[in-house]
């Protein structure tokens, strides 16, 4: 696969049609791993991440699910375009181009990517559209044990797994599941004091309910939201660092405002003291518990359907009439007509196309189109626009 | 002077550890401090008197002789006797891994001490469970060598800081093998 191809060419979608393929986005498991025989990222020489690369690419290269797959240096890449893999949650969006002999490998169905010299040596990152998190990781430990097995990761028997960063020695698990829940968000307002978070707060520490988030704060000067009543009816752009979507970012790098429709992000990172296995079991539980309730949320709207309708209404009026299009005001959007052509309130709508809306609605996806300039939050604004009115085109209230 | 755990005249042996960012001194003879180290459980480190050392009175501008403003000696950034000043592997300091920053593997091992510390302190109230989660799989042929190779790698180096130059040649040539045979099996070979 060419970056071209890479370029043009989205990740594999759910197939099949359930509520619950609709509530459930995707899920992605990330394990970070050094290897023994060199000294972490930051203390190694250009030689030594070098060496550390060429080692883990002829390893991953034997590995049936990598056989075809291919490598892109981070420093052939230009900056927006690295940001592809970020917007796809393929890697990391710490991703940069000027760290040596740094990457990612890349299998053709786009399910398993490794981060080379970023933080840490090695990121195995395997991402599912309809698969939960168990199936997830246990992709994901196979590939572990048999480039274990090659490479020999830096372990200690008191610490796991080592990393340069204290808080990720252990399991150097990370995993997301995304969901989609605007009736949860339309009902709770309803219905307050019973909210998801404190649902997910009863399962398990470990995990995490937070929304998607655009960029890096300390990259955006410039806000997301307007106090002032007079620019109430002005369109909400974000500045252009700020036009792609990352999952469970810190709160060191991204704002509390900044939390993004309906899209709800599940986490789970390691734990000191508990197996994989069982942080894997937590998340699917935790993510079974919020599909029941968003399924629940969505009965009460069909008992009362002009609520839905009318965000329905003002969603089609604002992409049709609009010429430029924020990155908020699209998520939800997407999120609520998402919702209206799962419960039959809207019709000539593509599925296909809506789920893809995820990815093309950001940044690099936009830049992507020729005459849009990635460094100006209006052209991305504009661009992201006349997507939206490309695939609601012909959609229309039942 | 007595030893500070059995109370006898014994030659003595000073330890020192940093708990809290203080130094806490320990006059010890060498069966008490080897039960000291080995956390026997009959020998509690309750159970032995440790004094924080005391803090040095801050010397104000006008008490010192020079008139120049002194700088008081900063206890915490004294290096514990048992720590050595860097890593041999990586050459990190032991302060930056006091700071909770290893460069390398080896760190874990030379500063396991004060990385320890530096990863409880960053959860309050709360000291840090062992390791639960899974372990890479063992007894397979591949994985023994690669053990294998890695401790004659690392004693190559310690032969090299000696400069014993023959044992480091032998070392060197068993490395080489160990690579060759290491690369034409595969993993998961029992042996």
């Amino acid at each position: 696969m060419t970056f071209e191809d890479f370029r043009l060419r989205y990740p594999h979608q759910r197939s099949d049609e359930t509520v619950s393929s609709e509530i459930h986005v995707l899920s992605f498991c990330s394990l970070t791993r050094n290897l023994a025989d060199f000294s972490f990222c930051h203390r190694c020489s250009a030689e030594e991440k070098e060496a550390v690369q060429q080692r883990i690419l002829q390893a991953a290269k034997t590995l049936s699910a990598l056989k075809d797959a291919s490598y892109f240096p981070a420093d052939t890449v230009s900056p927006v375009d690295l940001l592809l893999f970020g917007e796809r949650f393929l890697s990391s969006y710490r991703l940069s181009g000027t760290e040596t002999a740094s990457g990612v490998l890349l299998s053709e169905d786009q399910r398993i990517a490794l981060t080379l010299n970023r933080e840490d040596h090695l990121s195995i990152r395997v991402l599912s559209p309809q698969e939960k998190g168990m199936a997830v990781w246990e992709i994901a430990d196979q590939v572990d044990t048999y480039l274990q097995e090659k490479l020999g990761f830096a372990f200690h028997d008191k610490w796991g797994y080592l990393s340069p960063s204290l808080h990720r020695c252990g399991t150097g698990l990370h995993m997301v599941t995304l969901l989609n829940m605007p009736a949860n968000a339309l009902v709770a307002g309803r219905n307050a004091g019973d909210s998801a978070e404190a649902q997910i707060a009863t399962l398990s520490s470990g995990l995490k309910l937070q929304y998607l988030s655009p960029g890096m704060l300390p990259r955006c000067p410039s806000g997301y939201i307007t106090p002032a009543v007079a620019e109430l009816m002005a369109p909400r752009i974000e500045d252009y660092p700020c036009q792609s979507l990352y999952p469970g970012s810190s709160e060191k790098t991204a704002a509390p405002q900044a939390t993004l429709g309906f899209y709800r992000v599940l986490t789970a990172k390691h734990v000191p003291g508990i197996h994989d296995r069982v942080i894997a079991a937590q998340m699917d539980e935790a993510a079974d518990a919020l599909i029941l309730r968003e399924r629940e949320a969505r009965k009460i709207l069909i008992e009362r359907p002009e609520f839905l309708r009318d965000y329905v209404r003002r969603c089609l009026a604002l992409i049709a009439q609009t010429h430029c299009l924020g990155l908020k005001e699209g998520l939800v959007c997407l999120s609520i007509l998402r919702l209206a052509a799962e419960t039959g309130h809207l019709k000539n709508c593509d599925k296909q196309q809506t789920d893809l809306l995820l990815y093309a609605m950001q940044r690099a996806h936009l830049a992507l189109s020729p005459g849009v300039d990635p460094e100006d939050p209006f052209s991305l604004a504009e661009e992201r626009a006349k997507r939206f009115r490309t695939v609601f085109e012909k959609a229309a209230l039942v | 002077m007595p030893c500070d755990h059995c109370k006898k005249n014994k030659e003595l042996k000073s330890y020192a550890e940093v708990k809290d960012g203080q130094i806490y001194r320990l006059s010890l003879c060498e069966e008490c401090l080897a039960l000291y180290l080995s956390k026997a459980p009959e020998f509690s480190r309750n159970a032995f008197s440790r004094t924080a050392a005391p803090k040095k009175a801050k010397v104000r501008r006008e008490d010192s002789p020079t008139g120049l403003k002194a700088t008081p000696e900063k206890e915490a950034t004294s290096r514990p006797p048992d720590i050595p000043e860097t890593c041999p592997d990586c050459e990190t300091s032991w302060l930056q891994a006091k700071k909770g920053h290893p460069g390398c593997p080896s760190c874990f091992g030379v500063f396991d001490t004060l990385l320890r510390h530096a990863a409880d302190s960053s959860v309050p109230d709360k000291a840090r469970p062992p390791y639960a989660g899974r372990h890479p799989q063992s007894g397979s042929l591949h994985n023994d060598l690669r053990q294998e190779l890695q401790e004659k790698r690392r004693r190559l180096r310690a032969v090299l800081e000696q400069e014993q130059y023959e044992e480091a040649a032998r070392l060197r040539d068993a490395i080489t093998a160990l690579e060759n045979t290491l690369s034409a099996i595969q993993p998961g070979e029992q042996p």
